[in-house]
């Protein structure tokens, strides 16, 4: 048996199926946005060549006031905050949950819950809750005495991009949770055993042996947080779409509204290889800045 | 086993399991073809029970025109919402077109005029269908000198106006526009939201810049800027527009107009916290439903005239925008045609029946005693119509719209002045031909 794997025309034909299926529905699609790009095209008609002018008005003249720097920006900070407030949130839940404490598995399918939901209904949900005639928010703030704080959370600018934002960091706490508790749940027994008896208190413990050991599973978080951020779609799709206020657009939501409401193909395209680029790059960056770490631990070991 | 024995058996695998797919593939295609003749048509009519009065003629009509023509097989798929809004368009591009479906005239047609994905009608209607029809009611299914479509119904917009929270502030319905600020101030006094304004979703304030425009501007004016064959920056639409940021500033819509959907608005109108909303007639059956608060208690009422502009109180926002389009590559056009024309006008009939606004079709007398009386009430109001605008992100292409959109909401949350916006449409829309 050992000779078929030896075998490069077998190894070849065992290839083929998963290659020829990643390049149908993974490479041609990114192809075919990139020629895209490069055409005036309102996805029926003819379509025109027009080069890089697509490029130089995405980016630069924006002549329709599609304003996609400002959605990239937006993508940005909820990387920022997903990395800075999503993660520590996972992690802390996870720790706690695999030190052991009453009702762990109740817990953690509690916390895994929103994960499974659909983000249709958690952004209708949302959208009740942040509505300003009558939400949730906005009647709590009224019995506590807070009524001056009520607000059109959506339409006011200054919070019209927090409040969008925070359901997706709250959304995936679970998902990132049971990654981490999985990790550390494989970590062996001993040695927490080793550091009970050495009188390590449970936060040295989690600093000194569960964080360093769980380090790969983080680097597989960080790096799922930050792509997943940069293309995230659905929940904002549905809760805000880009209106009231264009403050709460992020590249995809503005990407699918420029291809299918403005028809504009060449542009949207541009978008979309934008993106692909965009996450390229960042994923390479987080490998090597993660891995360099890493390395650099063992050396000094 | 040798090696090569091995590996051919493996390549034979691989084919096999290609062909295979292959086969299955032909023969879905294969099932095309019956002994009846058959029409498939879209729609996103996707409810057969709801209570939406363009879904309930739809379903009446499709039932009546499969019963007149049994030796016809009608496919049907609907699908609701937005996603029937890509789902054309995507067939579009793919030229999978059925052979007829629901959509809109105007700039929304546009690339499927443009892409050659429509039957032009001019042959066929010259059989009289043209004479049947409301005069102007084809104007958004024209493009160049060629008809695609048979219109269904006049769609208007109208102010609904809550009696009983007008009767209760001591005020009257307003007839002038100072008789509608007055009750605005009013009404704001009492903590009752003036009118309802759904601008979450953006189109509901585009109806109030719209009539506004119409007032100050006239209907040819709107309609010119519409099709670009007339400016947006006029003195007459900087009025409008600072005659709209008036009514905000008066707080007109309350405080939440912003971040208040379509849906939200109309429930705020119907459980009384509002008095009056902007809207079209499809309404009608909301307000009127056995478990409305409001039903009996609401009277529609045109936007009044405003002092100083061109338009009168009698031009419409509105007018006729859908319609079924036929397949380009329809073979048996002559076989489908009277389907087709039976259909569209079985459908304006029912849609009149449901109340969703007079139809576009010359008739006899319908049973009135069963209809909607607000929509009764709105078709002798529009009886006396001297023009009518379309809604305008019918008429423009989906690229305007969202530009006019991106202006208009700036432009309500105060960013910018009724100045600037205007220019903004001006250089936006109307110069980029």
């Amino acid at each position: 048996m050992t000779s078929v794997f030896c075998d490069r025309k077998a190894i070849a034909v065992f290839v083929l199926p998963a290659l020829i299926l990643f390049l149908v529905v993974g490479f041609l699609p990114i192809a075919q946005s990139a020629y895209f790009s490069l055409l005036e095209w309102d996805g029926i008609g003819t379509a025109k060549f027009v080069g890089l002018s697509n490029y130089v008005d995405v980016f630069i003249t924006d002549f329709f006031g599609i304003k996609f720097d400002h959605s990239i920006v937006n993508s940005v900070v909820l990387a920022i905050l997903c990395v800075f407030l999503q993660l520590p949130a996972a992690l802390a839940l996870a720790l706690v949950l695999a030190s052991g404490i009453k009702g762990e598995r109740a817990y953690r399918t509690i916390f895994f819950i929103p994960v499974v939901i659909s983000s249709a209904s958690i952004g209708v949900m949302f959208l009740k809750i942040y509505n300003p005639d009558f939400g949730v928010l906005n009647e709590l703030l009224e019995s506590a005495g807070l009524g001056v704080w009520k607000n059109d959370w959506f339409a006011n600018e200054r919070t019209a991009l927090m409040s969008a934002l925070l359901p997706v960091v709250w959304q995936y706490i679970g998902y990132h949770m049971l990654l981490m508790y999985a990790a550390i749940k494989g970590i062996p027994g001993e040695l927490f055993e080793a550091a009970t008896m050495d009188g390590a208190s449970p936060i040295r413990t989690a600093f000194s042996i569960t964080l360093p050991l769980i380090r790969p599973i983080l680097r597989v978080c960080v790096t799922f947080a930050v792509i997943g951020s940069l293309k995230f779609f659905d929940l904002l799709f549905v809760m805000t779409g880009g209106s009231p206020s264009p403050a709460t657009d992020v590249p995809s939501t503005l990407m699918y509204n420029t291809i299918f409401t403005r028809r504009l193909y060449g542009h949207g395209s541009t978008m979309a290889v934008f993106l692909v680029a965009e996450c390229m790059v960042f994923y390479l960056v987080l490998q090597r800045t993660l891995k360099t770490r890493e390395e650099r631990g063992e050396e000094r070991r | 086993m040798n090696r090569t024995k091995r590996f051919g058996l493996i390549a034979c695998a691989v084919a096999v399991t290609f062909a295979a797919g292959a086969y299955a593939g032909g023969q879905g295609e294969s099932k095309a073809s019956g002994q009846k003749a058959k029409i498939t048509l879209w729609s996103q009519f996707a409810d057969p029970k709801s209570m939406d009065s363009g879904a309930i003629a739809f379903f009446k009509a499709l039932e009546n025109t499969r019963t007149r023509f049994p030796d016809v097989e009608i496919e049907h798929v609907g699908t609701g919402g937005e996603a029937y809004k890509q789902k054309i368009p995507v067939a579009g591009a793919a030229n999978e077109l059925p052979d007829m479906f629901f959509w809109w005239g105007g700039g929304t047609a546009e690339p499927f005029i443009k892409g050659n994905r429509v039957l032009a009608l001019n042959d066929l209607a010259s059989d009289g269908t043209l004479k049947r029809l409301v005069p102007g009611t084809t104007d958004n299914f024209v493009f160049g000198d060629k008809l695609y479509g048979l219109p269904i119904y006049i769609s208007t917009a109208q102010l609904y106006v809550n009696k009983e929270l007008f009767l209760n502030a001591g005020l009257k319905v307003p007839a002038t526009w100072d008789e509608l600020t007055t009750a605005i101030v009013a009404l704001k006094a009492k903590g009752i939201i003036p009118i309802a304004l759904g601008a979450k979703d953006r189109w509901p304030a585009m109806f109030w810049n719209a009539i506004l425009d119409i007032r100050m501007g006239g209907v040819s004016a709107m309609n010119a800027a519409l099709k670009k064959t007339g400016p947006f920056n006029t003195p007459e639409f900087v009025a409008a527009a600072k005659k709209f940021d008036e009514l905000i500033k008066l707080g007109a819509f309350g405080d939440n107009y912003m971040g208040t959907s379509y849906d939200d608005s109309v429930n705020l109108f119907l459980t009384g916290k509002a008095a009056m909303i902007y809207m079209g007639a499809w309404v009608n059956g909301q307000i009127e439903a056995d478990n409305s608060p409001v039903k009996g208690k609401v009277v529609p009422i045109n936007v009044p005239a405003v002092p100083g502009g061109k338009g009168s109180s009698n031009d419409w926002h509105g007018g006729c925008g859908e319609t079924f389009f036929m397949n380009a590559n329809l073979k048996n056009k002559e076989q489908v045609w009277p389907v087709y024309k039976y259909f569209v006008e079985t459908m304006a009939k029912e849609a009149f029946l449901a109340g969703s606004g007079s139809s576009a079709w010359l008739s006899e007398s319908s049973d009135v005693a069963k209809m909607n009386i607000l929509a009764l009430q709105i078709g002798l109001l529009s009886a006396k119509a001297t023009g009518f605008s379309y809604w305008w992100d019918q008429i423009l292409t989906g690229n305007d719209t969202e530009s006019m959109f991106g202006s208009l909401m700036q432009f309500i949350a105060g960013k910018s002045s009724p100045e600037q916006y205007a220019q903004e449409l001006q250089t936006k829309i109307s110069d980029r031909k």
